[in-house]
C-alpha cells in the first residue's frame, strides 16, 4: 500500500482503490434582494461529497458481485478514513454507494450487476447478510436476478476456504484464488468442512449449507475482512447512510449506476478490435477502470429522504436513471476517433447527477498507473500463468501471475522509469513472491515508459526491455539484436526501428530468434485490474 | 438632474435614500422610468448599469391651520429581508434560531413552519450575516447575505445567484464555468419538471422566480 503521493487529499492508494477527502468547499455569499412586498429568498444547503472511497474490478471476482478477500486492506483505508472525518465533525459521516460496469454488454444487464456489487458491499459494510442471500438465491428482494452472476457455483467452497475449513488437493490453502475447483462438492471432504463450520458456529451439523449455515458463512467472511487496521470491528449501522435506511431496499444508500459513467471510453477503433474474438481478456482490461464501486461520505447532518432522492432502486430499472441524463447523454458516450478519460475531457458521464457528486471526486480523478508486459521463457515462447514481481531498487513492489496468454498486468501507484522485472514459470513452487528469498531464474531491467518516449534513449530502453542490454552503447546492443535476428550486424538504429519497434508494443517476434531470456511489451496503459495476481506486496505500513 | 447609473448592491430603495427621498415610489413609480419599469418589474433587483431618472426634489406645500399642531407622516417605505431556510428535501427548517447582524443591533429570530424569517432593514443595509447557534443541517454557522446583489432573473447572473442559493450551482458570479451553470440549469429544470435542454428560458425564469421567491 502506498500513500498518496499525487494529492495531499489522498489518503491511501492501492493498486485496486482509493480512499480520499474532496477538496474543501469555499462558502461563497448568497446574493440577496431586500423585499417591499412579498419578495422571497430561498435558501437550500448543496449536496456536495466530503470524501470518497472507491475500490476497481479486482476487488471482485470476475463478472461477479463476490468480494475478494483482499478487500480486507481497502476496507483499513475506508475505516481510516472515517476516523479522521470523525475527529474532525464529531460524528460520523453520512454514506451513500455507487456501482458501476462497463460498457460492453447492455444496459439493462449493468444495471443488474453494478446494482448487485454495490449492494455486495453495502451488505458487507453494514453486516446485512440477507442482502447477500438475496444476491446468492436471486430472490429479486434487494437486487435483481442475474443468472451471469451465480454465486452458487464457488461462492460457498471460497468462504469455507477462506476461513478455514474447506481444504482442496490435500493442500492448506487460506484463499482461494483460482477458479480451477478440481474437488468434487460432493465429496465427503467438503461435507467435513462444512460440519466442521456448523459445530464451530452452533449449527445443526448435517454438512449440507441451507440458510442459516450460509448466512453464518457470510457474517463470518464480513467480519474477518472488515476491520480497521488494528483488527477492531469495521461495522456500519442503517443510520450511517444518506437516507438513514428509511427505504427497505436501500434508495439513497445504494444504487448502480450501469454502464452509464465510465472514466475510460474507448476510441471506435479500440472497441472495433476488441470486439474480434480473442481478444476479450485486452477488452476487458482496457474497460476495466470502469468497473468500481464509489462510497461518497457526506456530512454527519446531511439526509435526503428516499423520495426526494434521483437515483432508482437497486433492483428497479434504468428509466430512473435517464430521468437524471444530460440534455446530450447520448454524446457523451460515444466511442469517437480518440479514447477519453473523465479526468481529462469531463464529459464521459451520462448522468447529470452523478457528476455533480464525482466532479471533484480524487476518487474518480485519479488513475491508477501501470503497464502490461508478456512473459516469455528462452526460447521466446510465451509462459502463461507465469508468477512475476517487480522491484524499485530493492524493494518488492508489486507481484503477480501472468494470465492465460502469458500477460502480466502491473498495477502501480505511480510508475517509475525504471524497474526491475523478475519472474519464473507459474508451476515451478520456489517460494512466495513476496520472498526476497524466493529464486527467480529470469531478470531483466525494464523500463515500462519505453514505448512512450522519443528519440534514441527510447529505442535503447526497448532493446534493454527486450534483453538486449550488454552493449555500452546504443550501437553495441542495435549489433546485438542484429546478430540475433541474423541481420547485417550495422550497429545503425534506423535499420531496425521498424521491427524492433513492432515487436516491443505489439509482440510480433521477429522470425530468426535464438534463445534468450526476453519479454515482449505492450504500451503502458491505465491499468485498474490485476487479473490473476495476488496481492500487493511490500512493507505493511 | 442626470440619469443615475447603478451600481452592483444598489436597489431603488437605497438609491432613492442616496438622493434623499425616503420612499422608492418617487423613483419607480415616475413617469420618467416607465421604460425602465418594463425592463425591471422588481424594483429590488436592479442591474449593475441600468439608469434610473432621478426628478428634482419638490417642495410640497401643505395648508394647516395656525397655532394648531399638525401631524405629517413620511411616506417611508417598509424595507424588509425576508428568507426562507428549507432542508435538501424541500421541507421548512422550523424553529430554528438565528441572529441577524448588520442591520442595527444583533436581532434574534427563530424560523416558522415555513421555513422563514423576516427582519425590517434600512435602505443602506448591504451586507448582514446570519448566525445559527447550531447550524442545521448542511448550512454553515454563518450565513453572509449581500442586500441588493441579486441580479435580475433575465441575466445570467442573476439565474446564478438564485440557482446558486437553491443549491444547485457551486460556483463564481459572473459565471466562469459554464459547464457548472449548466448542470445546475438541468438539474432545476429536471427537479421542477421543465423540459430540461441546460437553456434559462422564459419558461426556466418564471420557474426559478416562484421557486426562488423574486
Amino acid at each position: 500500500m502506498s500513500k498518496g503521493s499525487q494529492d495531499n487529499l489522498i489518503h491511501s492508494l492501492s493498486e485496486a482503490g482509493i480512499a480520499a477527502e474532496h477538496p474543501s468547499t469555499v462558502t461563497l455569499p448568497i446574493l440577496a434582494a431586500p423585499a417591499t412586498n412579498q419578495q422571497l429568498n430561498t435558501i437550500r444547503p448543496h449536496l456536495v461529497p466530503i470524501a470518497c472511497w472507491s475500490i476497481g474490478d479486482q476487488r471482485f471476482e470476475f463478472g461477479s458481485s463476490f468480494i475478494l478477500p483482499e478487500v480486507a486492506e481497502d476496507v483499513h483505508s475506508l475505516a481510516a478514513l472515517y476516523r479522521g472525518l470523525q475527529n474532525k465533525h464529531g460524528k460520523r459521516p453520512v454514506a451513500s454507494l455507487f456501482g458501476h460496469a462497463d460498457p460492453v454488454g447492455e444496459d439493462a444487464f449493468n444495471k443488474k450487476l453494478s446494482g448487485r456489487r454495490a449492494m455486495a458491499v453495502y451488505g458487507m459494510l453494514t453486516r446485512r447478510t440477507e442482502l447477500w442471500e438475496d444476491i446468492y438465491s436471486q430472490t429479486g428482494k434487494f437486487t435483481s436476478p442475474l443468472s451471469a452472476d451465480d454465486w452458487r457455483q464457488t461462492v460457498i467452497d471460497r468462504l469455507l476456504a477462506d476461513l478455514g475449513y474447506f481444504q482442496t488437493n490435500g493442500d492448506n490453502q487460506e484463499s482461494h484464488n483460482s477458479g480451477d475447483e478440481q474437488t468434487n462438492p460432493q465429496s465427503t471432504n467438503r461435507v467435513d468442512s462444512v460440519k466442521g463450520f456448523q459445530r464451530d458456529f452452533g449449527l445443526v451439523e448435517d454438512g449440507i449449507v441451507g440458510p442459516n449455515t450460509r448466512n453464518e458463512l457470510f457474517g463470518a467472511y464480513m467480519d474477518k475482512h472488515c476491520q480497521t487496521r488494528n483488527g477492531e470491528e469495521f461495522k456500519l449501522e442503517l443510520s450511517d447512510f444518506l437516507a438513514r435506511g428509511e427505504d427497505s431496499e436501500g434508495k439513497g444508500d445504494v444504487q448502480g449506476c450501469s454502464e452509464f459513467n465510465p472514466l475510460v471510453l474507448l476510441s471506435e477503433a479500440d472497441r472495433e478490435a476488441y470486439s474480434k474474438s480473442g481478444l476479450k481478456a485486452e477488452r476487458d482490461l482496457a474497460n476495466a477502470p470502469n468497473r468500481r464501486v464509489l462510497v461518497y461520505l457526506f456530512h454527519p447532518s446531511a439526509q435526503m429522504s428516499p423520495e426526494s432522492w434521483p437515483c432508482p432502486r437497486v433492483k428497479e430499472g434504468v428509466s430512473g436513471c435517464r430521468k437524471r441524463f444530460w440534455s446530450n447523454a447520448d454524446q457523451r458516450l460515444i466511442h469517437g476517433e480518440q479514447e477519453r478519460k473523465f479526468q481529462q475531457s469531463n464529459d464521459t458521464f451520462a448522468c447529470r447527477f452523478y457528476q455533480r457528486l464525482a466532479d471533484n471526486s480524487p476518487c474518480e480523478r485519479s488513475s491508477i498507473e501501470g503497464f502490461v508486459v508478456y512473459l516469455l521463457d528462452a526460447d521466446y515462447q510465451r509462459l502463461p500463468g507465469a508468477v512475476w514481481r517487480v522491484r524499485d531498487g530493492n524493494q518488492i513492489i508489486a507481484c503477480g501471475t501472468a494470465n492465460d496468454n502469458a500477460m502480466a498486468m502491473v498495477s502501480l501507484a505511480s510508475v517509475p522509469e525504471r524497474l526491475l522485472l523478475e519472474w519464473r514459470p507459474g508451476n515451478s513452487e520456489r517460494g512466495a513472491p513476496n520472498d526476497p528469498q524466493a529464486p527467480f531464474p529470469y531478470v531483466s531491467d525494464h523500463f515500462p515508459l519505453a514505448a512512450d518516449n522519443h528519440g534514441d534513449d527510447s529505442f535503447n530502453q526497448m532493446l534493454n526491455n527486450l534483453g538486449f542490454n550488454t552493449g555500452d552503447d546504443l550501437p553495441e546492443n542495435v549489433r546485438e539484436f542484429q546478430f540475433e535476428f541474423g541481420l547485417e550486424r550495422t550497429g545503425v538504429i534506423n535499420d531496425i526501428k521498424q521491427v524492433l519497434k513492432s515487436w516491443h508494443d505489439t509482440g510480433g517476434v521477429p522470425q530468426t530468434a535464438e534463445p534468450e531470456a526476453v519479454e515482449e511489451e505492450e504500451p503502458p496503459m491505465d491499468v485498474q485490474s490485476a487479473g490473476g495476481g495476488c496481492s500487493l506486496c511490500g512493507e505493511e505500513e | 438632474m442626470p440619469n443615475h447609473v447603478v451600481e452592483q448592491g444598489e436597489h431603488t430603495a437605497s438609491i432613492a435614500h442616496d438622493y434623499g427621498f425616503d420612499s422608492f415610489r418617487i423613483l419607480y413609480d415616475h413617469a420618467e422610468n416607465s421604460p425602465f419599469r418594463q425592463e425591471r418589474p422588481d424594483p429590488n433587483i436592479l442591474c449593475p448599469g441600468d439608469q434610473i431618472y432621478v426628478p428634482e426634489k419638490e417642495l410640497k406645500e401643505e395648508s394647516g391651520v395656525t397655532e394648531k399642531r399638525h401631524r405629517f407622516q413620511l411616506l417611508g417605505d417598509p424595507l424588509k429581508l425576508r428568507l426562507k431556510l428549507l432542508t435538501l428535501d424541500w421541507a421548512g427548517y422550523e424553529g430554528v434560531a438565528c441572529e441577524m447582524i448588520g442591520s442595527g443591533p444583533a436581532k434574534p429570530h427563530e424560523t416558522d413552519t415555513e421555513g422563514k424569517i423576516e427582519q425590517a432593514i434600512t435602505p443602506k443595509v448591504e451586507e448582514v450575516s446570519l448566525s445559527f447557534q447550531e447550524a442545521p443541517d448542511l448550512l454553515e454557522d454563518e450565513l453572509l447575505l449581500k442586500v441588493g446583489h441579486l441580479d435580475p432573473i433575465t441575466k445570467q447572473s442573476g439565474q446564478a445567484g438564485r440557482l446558486r442559493n437553491l443549491g444547485y450551482y457551486r460556483g463564481e458570479i459572473p459565471v466562469a464555468d459554464e459547464s457548472a451553470y449548466w448542470s445546475a440549469v438541468e438539474e432545476f429544470q429536471c427537479d421542477h419538471k421543465l423540459s430540461v435542454d441546460g437553456l434559462c428560458g422564459p419558461n426556466t425564469q418564471a420557474k426559478l422566480e416562484e421557486i426562488y421567491g423574486c
